[in-house]
């Protein structure tokens, strides 16, 4: 009898954690996974950025190599008149030149609140030099149905003070490792920026969206889309691609 | 019987050279004030008018709403035919100009090419190299570039003399102006400082630069755009009718919306404002109108109590003649009837004479004006408070008219007494004069 | 025995003499009114930006611009010990940031300027701030100035979201309630500004304690971390616009003054002329011509005495009547001109002085040009009404 009473509730007890590890999901290391998925120790990338001001269109080609997080080199190939436009971000200083003038420009400090090429990401945004499992600490809100797909929500809150969106929430899928939306908050919890990762395709080990949807939810009608039309991980990059000297003609 | 009296005006240099040269003084001094007022009051809106808004301006609605974020995006394009356009459905008088306003971060470089100093800086892009360009003397560039000279390139730059000091600026530098172009995307250019500008208002000379307007044409890729038409009439069109200048155009606007150039957003809408439905300049104008007429009208009175008292003054003087005249067989009504007509030719010819003295002081500060030198005034500004002048119609009635009347009128009261008084006694005068 | 003979003959001109004096007392208050009225203005002027604005100077952070707001976020500092401790009536703290208001989905950048609510330094409607006195929660109150309503079509009662940064760059937004719209007589501290609570600011921004500037009633000697910047530099615009006034108001009562120079003037000429014979008797009884010149200066003259004793007469029921309700100048309010309330005189005894001097002066002064030529006059000539052609 006690026998039957002791299995039945070590049996009770099993089920009721097999049942926890299914719904409870570890987010931190959720978290983990995708930056893992994203994030290589070098990445080139060919791109389209395309900025939807809500009166017109433009779309911007560009070539981008990425040595972690911290080191970033794009050029732009078309249109036209910005073409040969490069971009270099080395920690948290951004160089801009153009041919034209045959300059660098330092964006440093407030300046880089500012929007880039006339789209809904500031120069800031697009900056991001910490792995956002480092820079956040992750809680699990959920399960939600998100475009037809189980995901958990996490919800972020920023490590240090001076991270610009101090919270942001995931709708993530826990088996795939993958975001599939984002929405940055301002500290009282107001929406600010949305995101969308689209179209998720297999290269090499890892899953990579080949499209992300920005939208400045304070305000309507605009959007900017970054469309990934090759992507590389582990790619040899040139050293000098990192240095002020790839800024010239 | 006015050669008559003519004659004996000329000969008689007492009974006339006086009265005609009190009449001068004054009507020249009505004339003055009046158009010394009415240049004070367009010089509150000329200030206004040259840099910012034009006495008319022609603008995208869409930009004029958004206007205090300078939104290059909200451009009208369509230059050539805009100006086409304005030039035939807008009065002859009206010159425009286009403009671009522009906002861009200015970069200076140091020796290595590194960024030195940068500063978020707003321009104004006009028409600059055109030596015959009616932007430069209505800047007066030739006297508020206090160092260097004129842009004569597309791409040369005249900035406000503190904005040089505080980003370290030298004359002949090179810097780089970032900003966003005409669809969005980024703008990034080169720029030569030739010339450092007094505006004389602090907050532009030390954020605020020009260029010619190819120049932003061309780094912010608006070719053939424009974010401004401003309007100017010459000095001596009154405020007054600007409104019906703009509504002359606007009513011309739906007609031309029917088929609007081409190279137009779907959304671009342009609306023509006066300067008075701008910067709340309106109700400004109305109660300085209203502190002018006053004023003016004081000084018509006080004019008509001098015309009168020297009426009077040249009447008493005369009384000796009078009583000749009388003595001679001149009826009472007669004579006083040939005084009035005596002292209405001098009232006309003072007044002709005062318009034209009066008339040719203001018409001087309304084309030069007379630097008052005040110590914040000194040395060549483009907004200096150089007194001006307007003449108009009107001032020359104000001074003229006063001036007619009052001198007839003291005249006649002083000739009353020709009735009051006997003939001998009148007569007896005469032994003075 | 001069006076005497002078004030008969001038009471003798009747209608002349007081079209004389009255055309110069109206200008003698013309003159006092403009010149009075500006004082007024100008001190309206400059209360306005002292009691909204300037106070008696500014503690600064150094390299603070007012025009530069990128840097506002990087010049601000905690209040000195110094500054903090004087009485509410002696300072008033201001913290000086960035933020955007989000207006029907247009972006409006704005100057969020937190100001203390126990100074009784400024004078500032923003009673209905001083009745939040809870931490924000969920929006934060704001007040704007009328001009800025106009121009951001915000009403009271409106919620927009409000977007900023706090002390290490993190992005907030929150609604902001506009819980007043008031009148601020100074348009700088109405177009584009924002008025928070200074504790809500420094909430809302983690920046405690921290200042950009203190006003404060006047120099109080050196304040480590922070320099002073005197009333004159923070007005210097309005004083040159009232420099520019002065000058064109002193223009137009020399215009005035001319007239009426010229009417004594005239008088003046032609009296010697009509009064030779009288002159010759003068002479002829033994006067030496230096007295006639003076007899007849102190006739014209005269008129001068009489025009300032007439101003008194007349003007002071005037500016009487006037300073009740004083000048209306709202029209005013939407420009650069600190100025908005109706405009009283304000009389200041030695311009008024030197003013009334100068015309009394000018009238003797032309009141003996024209008698001067009576010094080389023949007595037998001028008898027979001959001297002066």
């Amino acid at each position: 009898m006690l026998n039957r009473f002791a299995r039945f509730l070590v049996f009770f007890i099993l089920l009721a954690q097999s049942v926890a590890c299914a719904e409870e999901v570890d987010a931190q290391k959720l978290l983990e996974e995708i930056d893992a998925n994203l994030w290589a120790d070098t990445k080139h990338i060919q791109g389209r950025l395309i900025i939807d001001n809500g009166r017109r269109v433009r779309e911007l080609k560009q070539e981008t190599w990425m040595e972690g997080v911290t080191k970033s080199y794009s050029r732009y190939l078309s249109p036209a008149r910005e073409r040969g436009t490069k971009m270099l971000k080395v920690k948290n200083k951004l160089w801009l030149y153009t041919p034209q003038t045959d300059r660098k420009i330092l964006i440093s400090g407030h300046l880089l609140r500012q929007s880039m090429m006339g789209s809904d990401l500031s120069y800031e945004d697009m900056m991001e030099d910490v792995k956002v499992s480092r820079a956040y600490l992750a809680t699990f809100e959920g399960y939600v149905e998100y475009e037809g797909q189980q995901t958990a929500i996490l919800t972020l809150k920023a490590r240090k003070p001076n991270s610009t969106y101090q919270t942001r929430k995931i709708w993530a899928d826990p088996v795939r490792y993958v975001v599939l939306k984002e929405i940055r908050f301002a500290k009282s919890g107001k929406p600010l920026k949305q995101v969308k990762y689209l179209d998720y395709v297999p290269i090499d080990d890892r899953l990579f969206p080949r499209q992300m949807v920005f939208r400045d939810l304070l305000k309507t009608d605009t959007k900017t889309t970054y469309a990934f039309d090759l992507i590389e991980f582990g790619v040899d990059i040139p050293s000098r691609y990192f240095s002020q000297s790839i800024l010239k003609r | 019987m006015i050669r008559w009296a003519l004659l004996g005006l000329i000969r008689d240099r007492t009974r006339s050279l006086f009265p005609f040269m009190v009449v001068t003084v004054g009507v020249a001094l009505t004339v003055a004030l009046f158009g010394f007022m009415d240049g004070i009051g367009s010089g509150i809106l000329d200030l206004t008018s040259k840099l910012d808004t034009g006495h008319l301006r022609f603008v995208n609605k869409p930009y004029y709403e958004e206007e205090h974020l300078i939104p290059i995006d909200r451009a009208l394009a369509g230059q050539k035919k805009t100006h086409a356009w304005l030039k035939k459905n807008g009065d002859p008088r009206i010159t425009w100009s286009p403009r671009i306003r522009w906002m861009a971060l200015m970069d200076v470089p140091d020796e290595n090419g590194e960024t030195k100093s940068q500063t978020p800086v707003t321009g104004i892009a006009l028409d600059l190299l055109n030596p015959q360009s009616p932007e430069l003397e209505r800047l007066d560039l030739a006297n508020s570039i206090i160092a260097g000279r004129r842009p004569n390139a597309p791409k040369e730059l005249l900035i406000g003399y503190l904005l040089a000091e505080n980003l370290e600026v030298n004359l002949n530098d090179t810097v780089t102006l970032l900003g966003q172009s005409f669809d969005g995307g980024m703008a990034m250019d080169n720029y030569k400082v030739v010339g450092f500008v007094k505006f004389g208002i602090v907050a532009m000379d030390q954020k605020m630069a020009l260029m010619d307007i190819t120049g932003a044409q061309h780094t912010f890729y608006m070719d053939d755009m424009v974010t401004d038409w401003l309007g100017y009439l010459p000095t001596s069109v009154s405020y007054k009718e600007y409104p019906e200048l703009q509504q002359t155009i606007a009513e011309h606007l739906p007609e031309w919306m029917q088929a609007p150039p081409s190279s137009w957003a779907s959304d671009d809408e342009p609306i023509v404002l006066t300067i008075l439905d701008q910067r709340n300049l309106r109700p400004m104008v109305e109660k300085f109108e209203l502190i002018r007429k006053v004023n003016v009208m004081i000084f018509a009175f006080l004019m008509t109590l001098v015309l009168w008292n020297a009426g009077l003054i040249n009447g008493v003087h005369r009384y000796g003649e009078m009583g000749l005249r009388l003595a001679l067989g001149e009826t009472h009504w007669e004579l006083v009837r040939r005084l009035a007509v005596e002292a209405f030719v001098v009232g006309v010819a003072g007044s002709i004479a005062g318009c034209l003295v009066g008339g040719g002081f203001v018409y001087y500060l309304q084309e030069v004006g007379v630097d008052m030198g005040d110590a914040m005034a000194k040395s060549g500004m483009m907004l200096s408070d150089v007194v001006r002048g307007r003449l108009s119609i009107d001032g020359l009635l104000w001074g003229g008219l006063p001036g007619i009347t009052a001198s007839v009128l003291g005249n006649f009261i002083a000739s009353l007494s020709v009735f009051k008084r006997s003939e001998a006694s009148l007569f007896r005068e005469l032994e003075v004069g | 025995m001069i006076l005497k003979v002078a004030l008969r003959n001038f009471a003798g001109q009747g209608m002349r003499a007081f079209l004389n004096v009255s055309v110069t007392a109206l200008i003698i208050i013309a003159t006092i009114f403009s010149l009075s009225l500006l004082n007024g203005f100008q001190a309206q002027a400059l209360k306005n930006l002292s009691t909204t604005d300037v106070g008696g100077g500014h503690y600064r952070v150094p390299g603070f611009d007012i025009m530069s707001p990128t840097d506002w976020e990087d010049l601000t500092q905690e209040v000195p010990r110094q500054l903090s401790q004087f009485k509410h009536n002696e300072k008033a703290e201001v913290l000086v940031q960035q933020g955007q208001l989000f207006i029907n989905n247009r972006m409006f950048p704005v100057q969020l300027r937190g100001v203390e609510m126990g100074q009784q330094l400024l004078d500032l409607p923003m009673d209905h701030l001083l009745r939040r006195q809870q931490p924000v929660a969920d929006s934060v109150p704001i007040i704007i100035g009328t001009q800025m309503s106009r121009k951001s079509k915000l009403k009271v009662g409106d919620q927009v979201v409000m977007k900023w940064r706090d002390k290490h760059g993190a992005v907030d937004a929150l609604d902001a309630e506009v819980v007043d719209v008031v009148p601020l007589v100074n348009p700088r501290v109405d177009e584009g500004v924002a008025w928070l609570r200074l504790d809500h600011l420094r909430q809302i921004t983690l920046r405690s304690k921290e200042i950009t500037w203190v006003v404060v009633e006047g120099n109080r000697g050196k304040v480590e971390g922070l320099e002073f910047i005197d009333t004159d530099y923070l007005m210097r615009d309005l004083l040159a616009l009232l420099a520019n006034d002065r000058r064109n108001t002193r223009l137009i009562i020399g215009i005035l003054l001319m007239l009426a120079a010229i009417s004594v003037f005239n008088t003046q000429y032609l009296n010697i002329f009509k009064r030779q014979k009288e002159i010759g008797t003068l002479m002829a009884m033994g006067m030496t011509p230096n007295q006639i010149i003076r007899l007849f200066t102190v006739e014209g003259g005269l008129a001068a005495v009489g025009a300032v004793l007439m101003a008194v007469v007349l003007g002071i029921p005037f500016f009487a009547w006037f300073q009740i309700s004083g000048f209306d100048v709202s029209h005013l309010s939407g420009t650069g001109i600190p100025v908005r309330e109706n405009i009283f005189l304000e009389f200041n005894v030695r311009e008024i002085a030197t003013a009334v001097s100068i015309i009394v002066g000018l009238m003797i002064l032309v009141a003996w040009w024209p008698v001067r030529r009576i010094s080389n006059l023949e007595p037998t000539q001028a008898l027979r009404g001959r001297g002066i052609t």
